[in-house]
């Protein structure tokens, strides 16, 4: 089954503080195909964020099996884990993370000028525009990140989610810092791309927002409920 | 004021959990400021500090200059009579004193010590306002020819040699065979004006009557050196008034008493006056001047990192700062809270800084009295207080204005609500770069003129001397007596002891012989066929010197027993001066050839492989002369990891005349030492500051970057979220500092055009081809560090997990 984008076997993920070790993964194992929306929600704590920073390699599984795209990733080196967030994975955090220094134009372009190979100056061009008009924000490519709304920041980093082509999309809050109304425009952006073929993996707490997923993930306590 | 005080126990308090920031700053100002008030004292004390004497600005040393027809003029050089007379018959001065500085063993002591003695006339210690701890100074009773044997000693001899006894008053020195009784201690504050030398201090001054020369008091054809003629100018006599009327009186006897005398037909003498300010500040102006640059360099890149380290903290005590906003503090009280803590911490950095600087005199009495004047004056006084007090403050006032400039006061008010994210505090970039520039460019000046100079020192100091010195000693005698025996007398006894030395079964040789590193550099002899003389160093040295020394001989022979019995007219050059020879007489074989000394002609025997002294830069020609009959000077040339001690020698001695004893005895190898003294001091003080600098530079360039890689993290985070590449951050990192490195850099290089023109005196024999390589190599030093400060704080990121950076911890 080659359309299976992400498949993780008994991942577990132990956080040693002080004299404190934390479960916060016990043996979960999900699979996600191309094309899916997946939401994970659950309580405070119980181990969401922690689960989405492994699928997007940005932290490493004590143990189990992870599969992306078909590759093991369990192990990788620090670089190939780069190379393979920037080919693979698009990001959209809660407090949205864009870079304040560069333009909208830019902070879209950053994952492409992380590539290997960077694409041409005018390709990259095409790409980022198409990106901002899928978002709605064709207008403001010249702006700074603080001189536009809340609402409009979280699109900025949804089209710089997309703009490598990833295979998928991870989604964390991405409606936490914003009001009911403009969560509202986020989600509904997201659930475009998702019938456009996206493939999206979303972490939330508003069960009005998870049902809106096609398959749904509950955790407690580190484990899938 | 009352407010400062609150707000400063409140520092104290905050302080206290803060040992880091607290130590790092305290360090690096401490040792900074230490070196900065250490220089500004000697600097004050060598360059403003009036000299301790009463009316100093009066106070003139006579030299004259002897201008013999088609002859180089012979200065700083006096006929006895001719400085007796002016002496004598001058109204110029109020007062006016003549003194010699001399060495001599005093032979009473058991250990036979030798000791720098001066002779001096009674004028001299009033016009020097002299104090004394025990006694008297001379007076009418030693004036000249009263013929009293008295002396007064130093403070240090009294405590080396008396142990500070109290009956100091009835003991006496002797120094050869003249028995001096002790009428008088001089106080220990007492700091002698260095009119011959830098650093020269003397054990014990002796009535005039029994300086060494006296025997040429009728012959106005011998000129002795060293004699030196110090007066008070009369208020109403100008500096030029005071020039003619002592030339003309020099003059006027000096023509009259030689005339018939061959050397100095039509020969004039003239005087000139210099200020004793002058005399003792020599030319270690310039020195100071640049030893100051050097520090104030240290001290701005300390107080780059210091900045660093106040922005750094001012942006941690946001939350605190936002607090007071909210209660109600005005912009100025929160610059009197920042400013109570920069000057508690400037307090305690400029008391660290007095402590090194107090070390630092020591430092300096010990190691730099033959190199800045002065320095025996050098201590704790008005000035350093004064100085620490206007830096501490300044600095204090300086850290706490950049540090609340930083805050934004308006946004300082909805931090609380926004829960301390935000922009109310900040750095500024702008500010960083400056930090960065400056640091660069005072560091790329500091390194290369530092290391220059210390490569300069380096080369001289390890740069082979072309002939052995392992195991070879050199050896001086005294004779305690007067007259000294004539040379014929001496001979005998010279001859009796090389045969004792040679039978000690430690001693492989020795011979009649002075060490290798005495050199006339005057010497000068002429060719047959030519009339212009060459100039040359010379050197009297014994028989089978070179096999002693291992120098290689090229071609000849060496001179023998037999050449020094018979005066044998007789020369040994080496292949520099051969070369320079047969570049003049280029048909004649230079070996046999003739040169002539005066109208002697003498005979080249032998020509031995080249040799160069410490402190020459190139090989000089050289020519060797046998040993004069009754030169008391020896080398000896031990048997490998054998020792014969001074007090062997001086019972051998004893044995054959007891008038005799050991002047001095000296491994050939610390005599090298000796001579290479000043370099010693330059290429460990250049060495020591390049050091520092590299290091300041290092912690400062790495606490800035650190700084604004620990704002960036977020920002660093996202980017390695996306797919940045460990490189590619790295690069980023660089690239974003690159500017301000590559203009520290350039605005280095401008402030060293500026000093090599403003100091191209003292600089230009530096100035040479190997600057660009000096320069390539600073340029990678500072790059290497510049890269490490950039790569350094990025470590943690690439250890740490990156959902960890993105929580924001
Ligand atoms: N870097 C870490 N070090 C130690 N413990 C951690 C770390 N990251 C997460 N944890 C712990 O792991 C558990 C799961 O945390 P996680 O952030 O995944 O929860 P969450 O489900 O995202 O919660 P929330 O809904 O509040 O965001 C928590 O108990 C947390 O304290
Ligand atoms: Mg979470």
């Amino acid at each position: 089954m080659d359309n299976i984008k992400i498949s993780m076997k008994n991942i577990c993920k132990v956080f040693e503080t002080d004299e404190l070790e934390t479960h916060a993964l016990d043996q979960i194992n999900l699979s996600i195909t191309q094309g899916d929306y997946v939401a994970i929600s659950g309580p405070s704590g119980c181990g969401k964020s922690t689960l989405l920073s492994l699928m997007g390699l940005l932290d490493e599984a004590s143990s189990g099996e992870y599969l992306l795209d078909g590759i093991d990733v369990t192990k990788l080196s620090l670089d190939h884990a780069a190379e393979l967030r920037n080919q693979k994975i698009g990001f959209i955090f809660q407090s949205f993370n864009l870079i304040d220094e560069m333009t909208v134009f830019d902070n879209i372009a950053l994952p492409l000028s992380y590539h290997n190979k960077p694409p041409s100056k005018q390709a990259i061009t095409e790409r980022v525009n198409q990106c901002l008009a899928l978002v709605g924000l064709s207008n403001r490519s010249q702006h700074k990140p603080n001189q536009l709304s809340g609402g409009q920041q979280q699109r900025v980093a949804i089209a710089r989610a997309l703009v490598a082509n990833p295979s998928i999309l991870l989604v964390d809050e991405p409606t936490g810092n914003l009001d009911s109304k403009t969560g509202d425009q986020i989600m509904e952006v997201l659930a475009q791309l998702n019938e456009q073929g996206t493939t999206i993996c979303m972490v939330t707490h508003d069960p009005r927002y998870a049902a809106m997923a096609k398959s749904r993930i509950n955790l407690l306590d580190g484990k899938i409920s | 004021m009352n407010n400062l005080l609150i707000q400063i126990k409140f520092a104290w308090h905050n302080l206290k959990k803060k040992p880091s920031f607290v130590s790092s700053v305290i360090i690096t100002m401490g040792l900074t400021l230490g070196a900065l008030l250490c220089v500004l004292t000697l600097a004050y004390v060598i360059l403003f500090k009036p000299l301790p004497y009463p009316d100093a600005e009066r106070l003139f040393r006579v030299d004259s200059t002897v201008n013999v027809e088609q002859r180089k003029p012979l200065e700083g050089l006096y006929s006895y009579p001719g400085l007796m007379g002016l002496y004598q018959r001058q109204d110029v001065f109020s007062t006016s004193a003549v003194v010699i500085n001399s060495n001599d063993v005093e032979s009473s002591l058991a250990h036979t010590p030798a000791m720098k003695v001066s002779f001096a006339m009674p004028e001299f210690f009033p016009m020097m306002g002299a104090r004394y701890a025990i006694g008297r100074g001379f007076e009418q009773t030693e004036a000249i020819d009263s013929f009293n044997p008295v002396t007064v000693i130093s403070y240090k001899t009294w405590k080396n040699e008396f142990d500070l006894r109290q009956d100091i008053l009835s003991q006496s020195v002797t120094f050869s065979g003249v028995t001096y009784r002790i009428i008088g201690v001089l106080a220990e504050s007492f700091a002698e004006p260095a009119i011959s030398y830098i650093g020269y201090e003397s054990d014990a001054w002796l009535t005039w009557d029994y300086n060494f020369r006296r025997d040429l008091r009728d012959n106005w054809a011998a000129l002795i050196s060293g004699y030196i003629l110090v007066g008070k100018l009369q208020p109403s006599i100008s500096h030029q008034q005071a020039e003619q009327k002592l030339s003309m009186l020099l003059n006027e006897t000096w023509q009259q008493n030689t005339t018939s005398h061959p050397h100095f037909k039509n020969s004039q003498t003239s005087v000139t006056l210099t200020s004793l300010k002058d005399i003792i500040l020599s030319d270690s102006q310039s020195m100071i001047y640049l030893l100051l640059i050097g520090i104030v360099g240290l001290v701005v890149i300390a107080c780059a990192n210091v900045t660093n380290l106040f922005m750094s903290r001012t942006a941690e005590k946001k939350q605190q700062l936002a607090i007071f906003a909210a209660l109600g503090a005005k912009k100025s009280h929160l610059f009197t809270t920042l400013f109570a803590e920069s000057l508690l911490l400037m307090s305690l950095s400029i008391m660290l800084a007095m402590g090194i600087a107090l070390g630092g005199f020591e430092l300096i009495h010990r190691f730099f009295t033959a190199i800045f004047p002065r320095v025996t004056e050098l201590s704790l006084n008005g000035f350093m207080l004064i100085a620490a007090i206007v830096i501490a403050l300044s600095l204090a006032f300086i850290f706490a204005r950049i540090s609340s400039n930083m805050i934004n006061y308006r946004a300082l008010n909805t931090a609380l609500q926004s829960g301390g994210k935000g922009t109310q505090v900040q750095v500024s970039k702008r500010v960083r770069q400056i930090l960065i520039v400056s640091q660069v460019a005072i560091a790329t000046v500091l390194i290369l003129v530092n290391t220059s100079l210390f490569r300069e020192a380096a080369i001289t100091m390890t740069q082979p001397l072309g002939f052995n010195t392992e195991n070879s000693y050199s050896l001086g005698l005294s004779y305690s007596g007067r007259p000294r025996p004539p040379a014929e007398q001496v001979q005998p006894i010279i001859n009796e002891l090389i045969n004792q030395l040679a039978e000690q079964p430690e001693v492989q040789m020795a011979t009649q012989s002075n060490p290798p590193f005495n050199a006339r550099e005057d010497a000068t002899f002429t060719l047959v066929g030519h009339e212009d003389p060459i100039v040359t160093s010379a050197n009297m040295i014994g028989n089978d010197y070179f096999s002693l020394l291992e120098q290689p001989l090229l071609q000849g022979r060496e001179f023998t027993k037999t050449d020094l019995q018979a005066k044998a007219q007789v020369v040994v050059i080496n292949a520099e001066l051969a070369a320079q020879i047969s570049a003049i007489n280029p048909n004649t074989e230079v070996l046999n050839s003739q040169i002539y000394f005066g109208k002697i002609p003498i005979t080249i025997i032998g020509i031995v492989q080249n040799a160069q002294l410490p402190w020459h830069k190139t090989v000089q020609g050289k020519f060797n002369l046998p040993m004069r009959e009754g030169s008391t000077g020896f080398l000896i040339k031990l048997h490998p990891k054998q020792h014969l001690s001074r007090e062997r020698i001086g019972e051998l001695l004893k044995k054959i005349d007891p008038k005799w004893t050991v002047w001095d005895y000296v491994n050939l190898h610390d005599l090298h030492l000796q001579y290479l003294f000043p370099q010693i001091i330059m290429a460990s003080t250049t060495g020591a500051l390049a050091l520092l600098t590299l290091l300041l530079a290092a912690v400062g360039l790495y606490g800035i970057l650190s700084y604004s890689t620990q704002m960036r993290k977020t920002e660093i985070a996202t980017r390695l979220a996306i797919g940045a590449k460990r490189n590619a951050i790295f690069k980023l990192m660089v690239k974003d500092n690159v500017g301000a490195i590559s203009l520290g850099i350039i605005l280095g290089i401008i402030i060293l055009l500026g000093l090599f023109i403003g100091f191209s005196e003292v600089l230009q024999e530096y100035l040479s081809y190997y600057l660009i390589l000096m320069f390539a190599i600073t340029l990678a030093m500072i790059s290497i560090v510049a890269l490490g400060a950039a790569y350094l704080p990025l470590r943690q990121y690439f250890s740490k997990p990156i959902s960890t950076l993105l929580r924001g911890e």
